[in-house]
Order: C-alpha cells, then structure tokens, then sequence
C-alpha cells in the first residue's frame, strides 16, 4: 500500500463536454490516478475520451460512478476504473431477487435503470433510506415533523447495505465500511475487488 | 502552464465546430435580423436523430444522409411554424418566439430522452485515435478545420456567383426594396435556414464524435459560444464568424492548459462578448451601416 504523494486540482465549469485539455494535464504532470467524482453524464465523456487519449493513469470515482452508464462507456476500451460504492450485489440475496423481479416485470424500470437489471449501488441506498424513514415514523409514533427528526437520531435496524445508525453529536451515519469494484471491460460487469474499512 | 500541441489541437477543433454553427446564426441574423436562439438546440436535435438512427442498426452512409436531411427539415419546419407568420411583427416578438423554439426543443429532447446521457455511436474511421508529432487525439480533430474551410469556401462561392446568393446578398441589404424588385423573399428565407441547419448538422456529427455524449442541454452551450463567435467575428459576416469561432476555441483551450484558470474557460468566452460590444460592436469584419438621413 502506497502513502503520500502530490494531489494537483482542476475545476471544469458547468456543461463541458471537452475534458481533452484536463486530460493532457493530468498526463502532463504525470498523475497515476485521476479522481473524478462527476456526475454520469460527464463521467461518460471523461471515460471516452481518457480512453481516446491512450491515458494509462486509473480513474477513481465515488459512488456516483457505480452505474451501468460506465459500464457500457467503458466496454471494450483500454481503460482502468475502480470506484467505492455502497453496496456489492450478492450482499443481500433477498433484496437482490427482488429488486430484479421488479425491474424485469417492467420495461420502464428497466430503461430508468439504464436498460438492464444490475443492481447500482443507489438503488439499495434508495431502498434503505426509504426504510429508515419509515423506522423513525414508526419509533416517533406520529407524523409530526418535530417527532420524526427525534426519533431519526434513535434509528437502528439492519438494512440492505448493512447497520444503520447515527452517532450522537452530528447525526453523522456509522458506517466504515465500503467496497471497491473495478470494471471489467471485456464483460462491460463489475468485478469486486475488497473491502475498504477506515482503520 | 504547460501547453502543449494536444491543446492547440482541441483547441482548433472546438472552433471549428462552433464554426459550422456561427455561420447559421450570422446568416439568418444577416437576413432577418433575428438572433436565432434555436440554433444551438437544432444541432443538439442532429446528435439525438443520429443516436436513434444507429440504433436501429442501419449502416453509416444511409444514417448520415437521413440526419442531414432530418436536421435541414427540422430548420425549416422551425421557420415556417414560428418566424414567418411573425415576419410583420416588431423584432422582439421574433426572438421571444426563437427563445421559446429553442425550450420547446429541449424540453422534447428531455422527455423523449428521458434525461439520462445518450451515448453517441462512433462512427468508423472518423473516431479512430491517431497520434500527430506525439499528441495522441482522434482523427475527427483534424479533419474538422479541413471540413469547415472546404464549407466555407463553398458557401462564400455559393453566396458570391449563384442568383440565390445574389437575392440572398440583396435581402441582406434591404427586405423591402428586394421584395419590391421581385425577390421571391419565402424562398431566400428558407434557402438560409436550410444552409444554416445542414453546417450545424455536419458540425453536430463533428461534434458529437468527438465528445460522444448527447443530453437535452448539449447544443445550449455550444449554441451560445458560437453566438459570442459570431458577434466578435461581426454578426452578418460569414468569414468573420469563422475567424471569431477559431479564435474563440483556441483561446478557451489555452486557458483550461493552465490549472488555476481552466475554471474561468467559459466565463473567457462571455467576457469576451462584452468587450466587443463595449469596444468594436460591429465586430471584426462587420461593417458600420451609415443612415442617410
């Protein structure tokens, strides 16, 4: 495991589409990894064109990254992507079954998910704050506001993707724990890689 | 800052594509008078006509003919359904009209997309990444300033030796007089929307090549840039908007070369705008109407 090293900035206004000149950068300064917590829509640029570009440096990216829209930007390409998320399917057989049921029985459901049943890591996250919502409903034992925001801070119940609590001074969920998955680019999947824990 | 040849390289070719669409805004805006604010939102249409296209899997060189001629009907069915029947109308009301074009087509664009990215198909050979004097780019970045000159160049002959050029050169001039001299004003006014929307959809298939991803709200940036193009270069002028939409891209491209300023690369380009209208408003080549009084 490799500590230290330098961390150079770059800020892209709203709506590019061009990240060539970042990308030059970014090879330029002679980056190993490049760390781009974007949204999908630019994330399938920054893919493509890193690609077009031969960059060897690894793209890293957060959660947001865990979608089938990178999956399908960086099939068949030369390009190394590894992104922390939530949620690994398998985790939970249970919800995992069900959730695919759900998204075959419809084909909206099935192009909202970006036109297949993998399960994103969001979509557990989704279902999880659902439930933890309707946990503090439950504990408060009334709809008022004022008795919801209590009784979040008392939540405790296992979900999908794991514990959930809150710690007592900020509220701040108790979670050390992520995954790391990288992409496969001949089966365009996901392939886990560890379990990253904060110690 | 380190710039290097892969800058100037995007950066040539980010204006040539905003080339392609400066010159439809200058044209129309050297005709009518109207700032055509769905112009950008026309080219964003090329790029989704294109991703539905290949997705029924027809081979490129019948896809690319249909996104041509979807994109020109597309121009022309946008004149004929919101400027003409305005044409009487004072300026305003024309531009409120392209404005509200230019929402409706995004906001089709977004419930028939759905919203999420479109990738765009790569088409063969264009989209190949080739490496020139050790910068590594695609093929499509260095064809494209060969493509917008030869365009240019036509266009320009087109405009100096064809009766159509002429009448569209008279317009320009002066509406009422040509329509008095038998200038069948309907037909010079499609003409110029349907050269305008077939350069923003060669520019959308450069485009979209190069950065290969399509939303509702792709062509309004652009679209915007190439306005600013157009303005600095002297609006109404063809070879003015060229040189403003390479200037422009170039620029833009240096300044993301540097890691401090890369965030300030579109506020550049609006700063720009301003400047021009404070110093030179009619442009670079634009010409100073005197009224004869």
């Amino acid at each position: 495991m490799k500590f230290g090293g330098k961390v150079e900035n770059a800020n892209f206004p709203e709506n590019t589409s061009d990240f060539n000149s970042y990308i030059t950068n970014a090879e330029n300064a002679g980056a190993e990894v490049i760390f781009a917590p974007t949204s999908t829509n630019y994330a399938q640029l920054i893919v493509e064109q890193a690609s077009a570009k031969g960059v060897k440096a690894t793209l890293m990216a957060g959660d947001t990254w865990d979608s089938n829209q990178i999956l399908s930007a960086a099939a068949g390409k030369d390009v190394d992507i590894k992104v922390t998320t939530f949620y690994q399917e398998g985790g939970n057989p249970e919800f995992d079954a069900g959730f695919k049921a759900w998204l075959e029985g419809d084909s909206q459901n099935l192009t909202d998910n970006g036109g297949d049943a993998k399960i994103s890591a969001v979509s557990a996250m989704g279902y999880d704050a659902y439930f933890t919502a309707l946990e503090a409903l439950k504990i408060a034992g009334s709809t008022a506001p004022a008795d919801v925001m209590e009784a979040l801070w008392k939540v405790d119940f296992t979900g999908v993707t794991g514990d959930i609590k809150f710690d007592d001074t900020n509220g701040d969920a108790i979670r050390t724990t992520a995954y790391i998955k990288v992409v496969n680019t001949e089966t365009a999947n996901w392939d886990f890689v560890k379990e990253q824990g904060v110690d | 800052m380190n710039i290097t040849l892969d800058h100037i390289l995007a950066g040539i070719s980010a204006g040539g594509q905003y080339a392609l669409i400066a010159i439809g805004y200058t044209m129309v805006y050297g005709i009518l008078r109207l700032i055509n604010f769905a112009h950008g939102d026309v080219f964003m249409v090329a790029g989704l006509i294109m991703v539905y296209i290949s997705a029924s899997s027809l081979p490129i060189y019948v896809s690319i003919p249909i996104v041509l001629l979807g994109t020109v009907l597309l121009g022309f069915l946008i004149e004929r359904a919101a400027y003409k029947p305005l044409r009487s109308a004072p300026r305003m009301s024309v531009m409120i009209s392209a404005i509200g074009v230019s929402y409706l087509l995004q906001n089709l664009a977004l419930y028939i997309t759905g919203g999420l990215p479109k990738p765009y198909p790569a088409i063969p050979w264009i989209s190949d990444s080739i490496t020139i004097f050790g910068a590594t780019t695609k093929r499509v970045t260095v064809i494209t300033p060969v493509v917008v000159i030869g365009l240019v160049v036509v266009l320009v002959l087109l405009i100096q030796k064809t009766k159509i050029g002429m009448a569209m050169r008279a317009v320009s001039k002066d509406f009422e007089t040509s329509q008095l001299m038998g200038i069948k004003i309907n037909s010079v006014i499609s003409v110029t929307f349907i050269i305008g929307s077939f350069l923003a959809a060669v520019g959308s298939l450069l485009y979209f090549s190069s950065y290969q991803s399509v939303i509702p709200t792709s062509g309004a940036l652009p679209g915007l840039k190439a306005f600013v193009a157009a303005v600095f270069g002297g609006i109404g002028s063809i070879p003015g908007a060229v040189v403003g939409a390479f200037i422009i891209g170039i620029c833009e491209n240096l300044i993301k070369a540097s890691t401090e300023m890369s965030i300030f690369s579109d506020a550049f380009t609006f700063a720009l705008l301003i400047v021009v209208l404070l110093v030179k408003p009619t442009g670079l080549f634009g010409e100073k109407v005197i009224d004869k009084v």
